[in-house]
C-alpha cells in the first residue's frame, strides 16, 4: 500500500494571527485504508456473486422438481390402476418410469393403500420413503407436501388418490429430494474464474480512484502548508475540469471566510478598545466623584440609583449595596430628601431643570444640607434626559462657622467696649471733678492705665488668634534653652501688678534641655497661663512655674492655689470668650481669649495643654512638648 | 429724692457711677449681677433701674424678663447698658415696657441729663431719649 507523506495530519490550528479561529483536527488518513477497503469490498462482491448464483441454481432446481413432480403425478394418476401395480409377466410401470427419469433428485415412487401399506414401490438407492399418514378423505386429486426422511433428507412429496376399483382407495406417492445449495465439482472452474475477474478489477478501480483523488490530495497538502504558514493565499492547482469549479468555489469560500474573519477581528479589536476606553473613562469619572468632598448620587431614567459615592453612604449611614441599583424609597429615611430625589425619579418637566435646595436633617445630630440636582442630557440628543446627578453638600460646618464668626465679632466688640466703657466713665469723672481731689485723680488714672493694658493684651491675643486661624502665622522653630526662657518669662510676669499680692515661685532643673520651638508664641502661651493663674489667685496665694523632663518630652507646669475650676468647666475654659458664671471668677477682668490662644499655640508645637483643678484648692495647667526624639518616635 | 438700682459686675464701673450719681442727689443701691439685683428689689423697689447685660449667674436680659413676669404693672424705667448694638441683640426686649438701651461706652453726662429730665417729667424722658 502506498503511504504518502502527510498521511496523517492531526491537531493543526488554522488561524489568523495565530489565535482567532481554529479549524480543529483536520484528519486525513492515507490510501492504505482505501486499498484495504477495496480488497474487502471485492471479496464481499465475490462471495455475494457466488452465493447468488448457487441460490438461483437451487431455486430453479426446486422449481423444475415441482413442475416435473406435478406433471408426472397427474399423468400417473390418470392411468388405470392395473397398469400401475405389478403383475405377472410384465414389469411394473413405476420401476420403468423411475429408471427413465435419470433425475438425481428423484427419491421414490410408490402406490400405497389407505393404511399406507405399499402396494408397489420404486426408490433410488439409499432413499427411503418416510412414513406419513395420508388423508382419510382425499381433499383433491393432487397435492404436495414436505417430509423429512429417516436419514434426515428433506423430501418434496407429490401424492394423488387412485381408483383401484371395487371402491378401494389407493394412493400414488412420488418423492423428490429437495435440492441443497452446494458447489459441484464441475462448477468450481467457473466460479473461480468469475472470482478472479472480480478480484483483478480491484487494483484497476484503486488506481482509477487514486488518479481522481490526486488533485484533492494535492489541494490538501497545499491547504496544510497554508495552515502551517498561517497566511492565506490562493490555492493554485492543475486539476481535471470537473474539480476546477469545486476548487474555485472552495478558494472563494476561503477568501470569503478570510474577509469575514478580518472584519470580525477588526470589529473585535474596536470593541475591545472602546470597551477599554469606556472602562477607563468610567473609572476616571468615578475616581473624581469619589474624591470630591460632596456626596454624589446618579439616578438613571427609571429613578434607580446607578452610582453613589462613599461620602453619600457615610452621610446617609447606609451601605453601598443598600443604595446602588435600589429605589430611594428603600433607603432614604429623610422624608424631605426623599421627596426631593423622587421629583427626579420620573421623566417630567421639573426634572429638566437644575435645582438647589437646603434641608435640615437629623434630630440627634442635625445637619444642614445643600442639595443640587442637574439633569444629565443624552450626548446625541439634548432633549433626551438620561438621568439626574444629585450633589449633596454638608454645609453644617459652614453654617456653624458663619454663626461662630458672627458671635466672635460680637464678642470682640463687647470685650473691646468693656474697658473703653470704664475709661470713658473715669475720663468724664476726671473732667467734671471740680473738687480736684488728688486721690480721685490718681485712682482714675490707675484704673485707666489698667484698662489700657487690658485692651492692649486683648488686641495682642486677638491678633495672634486671628493669625493662627487664618494660617498666617508661621511657626518659626528655633533652639530654645528652656531654662533661661522660662526664667525670663516668669520674671516678666511676676513683675506685673497681678503678682503684687502673691507669692511667685520658680522651680526649674538647671540642666533642663533645649527644645525646638517658636520663642515668641510660646512666651505668649506661658504668659497667658501665668497671668490667668495670678488673676484667679487669692491674696497671699502661691503661683508657681516648674518643669519636668522625661526621655521624650518636657512638661511645663503652672500651678496656683486660687479659686479653682469645676469639673464641668475644665473643658469649656479653652473655648473662646468663655467666662465662668462663678462670681468669684467674674471679679477678675478676663476677656476669654487667653487660654484658647495658649492651647492653639501649644497645639501648633504638636504639644498638649491640659488642666486639672479642684474648686477652692487651685489649678494646674500642664504644657507637654515632645522633644525631637519623642516627636520622631510619635511620627513613626 | 429718687432711688436708683445700679447693676454691673465690674466694681470699678459701679464705683464711679455711684460717685457721680450720688453727687446729683440720687439714692444709689448697687448689685453685682441679676440675682443680687432681684434680692435687693425684694427689700425696696427703685425709681430707676440701670443694669449691664453681660453678667454672671443672671444676665441683664434675664433680670428684665423676670421683672416683667413678676411685675406686669411696673412703672419705673429700666436702662440697659450694652455694647451689642445690632437689632437682633435687642429684639427680646419688645415685650418689656419702659425699657431703654444705653450704648457703651456710657457717657455719664448724657445719663445724668436723661435722669434729670425723667425727674422733671416722668413721661417725656423715657423712650429713646437716653441714647
Amino acid at each position: 500500500m502506498d503511504r504518502t507523506r502527510g498521511d496523517i495530519i492531526t491537531g493543526h490550528c488554522f488561524g489568523f494571527a495565530g489565535k482567532m479561529i481554529q479549524f480543529k483536527h483536520l484528519k486525513f488518513r492515507g490510501n492504505d485504508r482505501l486499498g484495504l477497503a477495496m480488497i474487502v469490498a471485492s471479496l464481499v462482491a465475490i462471495s455475494l456473486t457466488v452465493a447468488t448464483l448457487l441460490w438461483n441454481q437451487k431455486q430453479s432446481q426446486e422449481k423444475q422438481i415441482r413442475a416435473q413432480g406435478v406433471s408426472l403425478t397427474r399423468m400417473l394418476s390418470g392411468l388405470p390402476y392395473e397398469q400401475l401395480v405389478p403383475s405377472q409377466g410384465r414389469q411394473e410401470l413405476l420401476s420403468t418410469i423411475f429408471q427413465s427419469q435419470h433425475d438425481q433428485n428423484f427419491a421414490y415412487a410408490a402406490i400405497v393403500d389407505a393404511d399406507n401399506n405399499p402396494i408397489a414401490v420404486a426408490s433410488a438407492p439409499g432413499s427411503t420413503m418416510p412414513l406419513a399418514d395420508l388423508p382419510e378423505k382425499p381433499g383433491g386429486w393432487l397435492s404436495d407436501r414436505m417430509l423429512v426422511a429417516s436419514n434426515g433428507d428433506t423430501i418434496i412429496e407429490f401424492y394423488s388418490p387412485l381408483d383401484a376399483g371395487e371402491d378401494r382407495l389407493v394412493y400414488l406417492r412420488l418423492g423428490y429430494l429437495q435440492p441443497v445449495v452446494g458447489v459441484s465439482l464441475e462448477q468450481v472452474p467457473f466460479l473461480a474464474t468469475l472470482g478472479l475477474i472480480i478480484f483483478l478489477l480491484t487494483p484497476l478501480f484503486y488506481l482509477l480512484v487514486r488518479k481522481e483523488v490526486r488533485p484533492l490530495r494535492e489541494a490538501n497538502e497545499k491547504i496544510t502548508a497554508i495552515i502551517e504558514s498561517d497566511q492565506f493565499k490562493k490555492i493554485d492547482l492543475q486539476v481535471p475540469a470537473e474539480l476546477t469549479g469545486f476548487l474555485d468555489r472552495f478558494t472563494a469560500f476561503v477568501e470569503f471566510a478570510k474577509q469575514r474573519i478580518d472584519v470580525l477581528e477588526n470589529d473585535q479589536t474596536k470593541l475591545v478598545t472602546s470597551k477599554n476606553l469606556i472602562t477607563y473613562s468610567k473609572s476616571r469619572i468615578e475616581a473624581v466623584l469619589e474624591a470630591i468632598p460632596e456626596s454624589v448620587l446618579i439616578l438613571d431614567q427609571s429613578g434607580n440609583i446607578s452610582f453613589a459615592n462613599r461620602n453619600l453612604t457615610t452621610l446617609m449611614g447606609v451601605s453601598h449595596d443598600d443604595v446602588v441599583n435600589r429605589n430611594p424609597a428603600d433607603w432614604c429615611v429623610n422624608q424631605e430628601l426623599f421627596e426631593f430625589i423622587s421629583r427626579y425619579s420620573k421623566q417630567s418637566s421639573a426634572s429638566r431643570l437644575s435645582e438647589t435646595t437646603r434641608l435640615n436633617v437629623g434630630s440627634l445630630k442635625p445637619k444642614n444640607l445643600m442639595i443640587k440636582a442637574y439633569p444629565i442630557f443624552s450626548a446625541s440628543d439634548s432633549s433626551d434626559i438620561n438621568g439626574t446627578l444629585i450633589v449633596i453638600r454638608d454645609i453644617t460646618k459652614e453654617s456653624t462657622s458663619q454663626r461662630q464668626q458672627g458671635e466672635f465679632v460680637a464678642h470682640v466688640a463687647h470685650e473691646l467696649k468693656t474697658p473703653l466703657n470704664t475709661m470713658m466713665l473715669y475720663t468724664e469723672a476726671l473732667i467734671e471733678d471740680d473738687q480736684e481731689d488728688p486721690n480721685n485723680r490718681i485712682e482714675a488714672a490707675n484704673i485707666m492705665r489698667d484698662e489700657v493694658e487690658r485692651l492692649a493684651g486683648l488686641i495682642d491675643n486677638l491678633l495672634s488668634i486671628t493669625k493662627i486661624e487664618m494660617g498666617e502665622i508661621s511657626i518659626e522653630r528655633q533652639r530654645l534653652r528652656l531654662h533661661d526662657f522660662l526664667e525670663d518669662t516668669f520674671e516678666v510676669a511676676s513683675r506685673t501688678e497681678h503678682a503684687s499680692e502673691l507669692k511667685c515661685e520658680l522651680d526649674l532643673a538647671s540642666n533642663l534641655t533645649s527644645i525646638m520651638a517658636d520663642k515668641d508664641l510660646l512666651r505668649i502661651a506661658i504668659n497667658n497661663l501665668l497671668t490667668n493663674a495670678m488673676k484667679y489667685s487669692r491674696p497671699g496665694g502661691v503661683v508657681s512655674l516648674s518643669s519636668e523632663e522625661t526621655e521624650q518630652s518636657v512638661r511645663i507646669i503652672v500651678r496656683d492655689e486660687g479659686i479653682g475650676i469645676s469639673a464641668e468647666e475644665q473643658e469649656l475654659i479653652f473655648e473662646r470668650f468663655y467666662r465662668s458664671d462663678d462670681a468669684k471668677a467674674r471679679k477678675s477682668a478676663g476677656h476669654g481669649l487667653g487660654l484658647s490662644l495658649a492651647r492653639d499655640i501649644v497645639q501648633l508645637h504638636n504639644g498638649t495643654l491640659t488642666v486639672s483643678s479642684k474648686p477652692n484648692e487651685g489649678s494646674e495647667f500642664v504644657i507637654q512638648i515632645w522633644k525631637e526624639t519623642g516627636l520622631l518616635k510619635q511620627v513613626v | 429724692m429718687k432711688s436708683i438700682l445700679l447693676v454691673d459686675d465690674e466694681p470699678m464701673v459701679l464705683r464711679i457711677m455711684r460717685q457721680a450719681l450720688e453727687k446729683d442727689g440720687y439714692q444709689i443701691t448697687t448689685a453685682f449681677d441679676g440675682t443680687d439685683a432681684l434680692e435687693k428689689m425684694v427689700v425696696s423697689q427703685p425709681d430707676v433701674l440701670i443694669t449691664d447685660i453681660d453678667m454672671p449667674r443672671m444676665t441683664g436680659k434675664e433680670l428684665c424678663l423676670r421683672i416683667q413676669a413678676a411685675m406686669p404693672d411696673r412703672c419705673f424705667p429700666i436702662f440697659i447698658m450694652t455694647s451689642l448694638t445690632a437689632l437682633e441683640h435687642r429684639n427680646w426686649s419688645d415685650e418689656i415696657t419702659n425699657l431703654t438701651f444705653i450704648e457703651k461706652p456710657i457717657s455719664l453726662r448724657k445719663l445724668r441729663d436723661t435722669l434729670a429730665k425723667l425727674a422733671a417729667s416722668p413721661s417725656a424722658a423715657t423712650g429713646r431719649a437716653a441714647e
